[in-house]
């Protein structure tokens, strides 16, 4: 446990090392995460409660901070996430995947840690800023003993979308061609940047059981602005225990599939 | 062989070559049909939550849906994909070949233009189809605002298009012209008729909403079709979105002499 630690941190820093050599791109994540994408996120909340107090029982505030956690999860999964596993598939593509099952480390670790992206780190801290905005400047910050429960939830739904993208991904060991995967998902991961509760229910139903994106931003948002908690709360990890096995099953299947490239 | 029938001939069979190699993306297209539909819906979402059983700003829930329904089309057509066809062929020097032919090449990006929008409708207007069939909007058709529809799309998309171009040709001078079309982009997303119809903007916002040119790319045509215009509005419309084009194109026309005249292609 302690040797992949280090391992994954290695991978992290020589990353960073890298990217560090193009400043001028990672300055201008930061300048589009709070010039752009947060000024438009305050933007588009506002002209919503120009014309009503209360959004399915959502303020102004509250939507804010649905926005913000949605950026967190959002950073978090460009940095971390989608770096490796677009590598997969063009390792797959090219037949450089044999490199990593060759390496004495479990593989699904090594293929999902292996890339880092540092500069996404400006949609985490932009989310973050948009989430406490909304919850101290607009609603006066009363914050209750759930807010303990937000750290669970945010790491369960981050699981559940870790276990969804190694399952979309394992999909190459079957169709070596899978570009735009991560485009197919931002189609949909767009949908969770306000609660779930705005849409009519069988699409709040599909974004919390099909594509659960209510579990990354919806549900951990609602520890925090002091709702009750819901059956879904106590119910994330579980759903993120038997998604992550389940990915990680998936993967072993996919690898027996894997008949490398090369010759 | 006039010029201009020379262009129109060479646009036209160089559409025909890029729909055919579009078509060869069909999950691609497929995804793009998905994306268009998806993203008005969250904000379809909204205003049927915030419009409830009255209105607001004199929108229903059936003028919101339409609206919405209306909006998905509309983005497709006026969606401006000449900015990333400039900005690739200056900044990868793949201009050098298209300036020896006897056409100017921004009709090259046009041609590209037409194949997306052509190519990714095969995808899209099903899927369209099938959210009008599950939403059913209860919604009259005035067929004069369905006549008058037709020019204003027109319009907005060729205004959309000389906009995407002015921000591609500035690959002439900065390498990667990205974080400029970011801005146009996210801009017309707020105050163009994505997030809210123009006319549930506040105030100011609205006026300049009004008065910029976001609006006619986008929001306008859809305003058109259901009605929400009297006829002052639309005079008003018609005549800013035509002002828009002619300041466009002469926008487009300055960076690009000035652009080619300091262009020297990448590599060999």
């Amino acid at each position: 446990m302690k040797r992949l630690l280090s391992i994954a941190l290695t991978f992290a820093k020589v990353s960073t090392q890298r990217e560090l050599s193009y400043r001028g791109e990672f300055a201008g994540n930061f300048v589009n995460a709070f010039g752009v994408d947060a000024f438009m996120a305050v933007v588009a909340v506002s002209v919503i409660f120009v014309h009503t107090d209360s959004l399915r029982g959502w303020s102004a505030g509250e939507m804010l901070a649905v926005v913000g956690i949605w950026y967190i999860t959002l950073g978090l999964m460009s940095m971390v996430m989608f770096p490796s596993l677009n590598q997969i598939v063009e390792d797959v593509h090219e037949g450089l995947f044999d490199y990593v099952l060759m390496k004495p480390v479990p593989s699904l670790f090594l293929a999902s840690t292996r890339n880092f992206a540092a500069a996404n780190s400006a949609f985490v801290l932009m989310g973050l800023s948009l989430a406490l905005f909304g919850i101290f400047a607009l609603e006066g910050g009363q914050v209750s003993w759930r807010i303990a429960l937000f750290p669970v939830l945010l790491a369960s739904g981050l699981a559940i979308f870790y276990a969804l993208l190694i399952a979309m991904t394992t999909l190459v060991f079957w169709a070596v061609r899978l570009d735009n995967i991560e485009h197919l998902f931002n189609v949909f991961f767009r949908t969770g940047r306000y609660p779930v509760d705005i849409y009519p229910f069988w699409i709040k139903g599909f974004l919390t059981f099909i594509f659960p994106v209510a579990f990354v931003s919806t549900i951990p948002t609602e520890t925090l602005v002091g709702r009750d908690p819901s059956w879904l709360m106590a119910l994330a990890p579980v759903i993120a225990a038997i998604a992550v096995y389940g990915a990680s099953r998936f993967w072993k299947l996919g690898l027996r599939r894997y008949s490398s490239a090369s010759s | 062989m006039s010029a201009a029938a020379r262009t129109l001939g060479g646009t036209i069979s160089l559409t025909k070559a890029n729909v055919s190699q579009l078509l060869q993306y069909r999950l691609v297209l497929l995804l793009y049909g998905l994306r268009q539909v998806l993203n008005p819906l969250l904000y379809m979402a909204v205003w049927w939550a915030v419009a409830g059983d009255g209105d607001v700003a004199g929108f229903r829930q059936g003028d919101v849906v339409i609206y919405y329904i209306v909006f998905m089309g509309v983005a497709h057509f006026t969606w401006a994909t000449g900015y990333g066809q400039l900005a690739n062929l200056i900044r990868l020097g793949r201009l050098s070949p298209h300036l020896m032919r006897p056409m100017n090449p921004i009709w090259v990006a046009v041609s590209g233009d037409l194949a997306a929008k052509l190519s990714a409708a095969v995808m899209l207007v099903p899927i369209w189809v099938a959210m009008y069939l599950i939403l059913r909007p209860q919604f009259d058709f005035q067929w004069l605002n369905v006549a008058l529809f037709v020019p204003s799309v027109v319009l907005a998309a060729s205004l959309s298009f000389v906009a995407g171009a002015c921000l591609g040709l500035t690959a002439f001078w900065v390498t990667k012209p990205g974080p400029f079309f970011n801005v146009w982009y996210n801009v017309a997303f707020a105050v163009g008729g994505q997030v809210a119809p123009v006319a549930l903007l506040p105030g100011a916002i609205k006026a300049l909403a009004v008065v910029l040119p976001f609006r006619y790319t986008l929001g306008f045509p859809i305003e058109v079709f259901i009605g929400s215009l009297d006829s002052a509005e639309l005079a008003l419309g018609f005549a800013l979105q035509a002002f828009w084009i002619a300041f466009g194109l002469a926008l487009m026309r300055a960076l690009w002499r000035s652009g080619i005249k300091q262009y020297q292609a990448v590599g060999a």
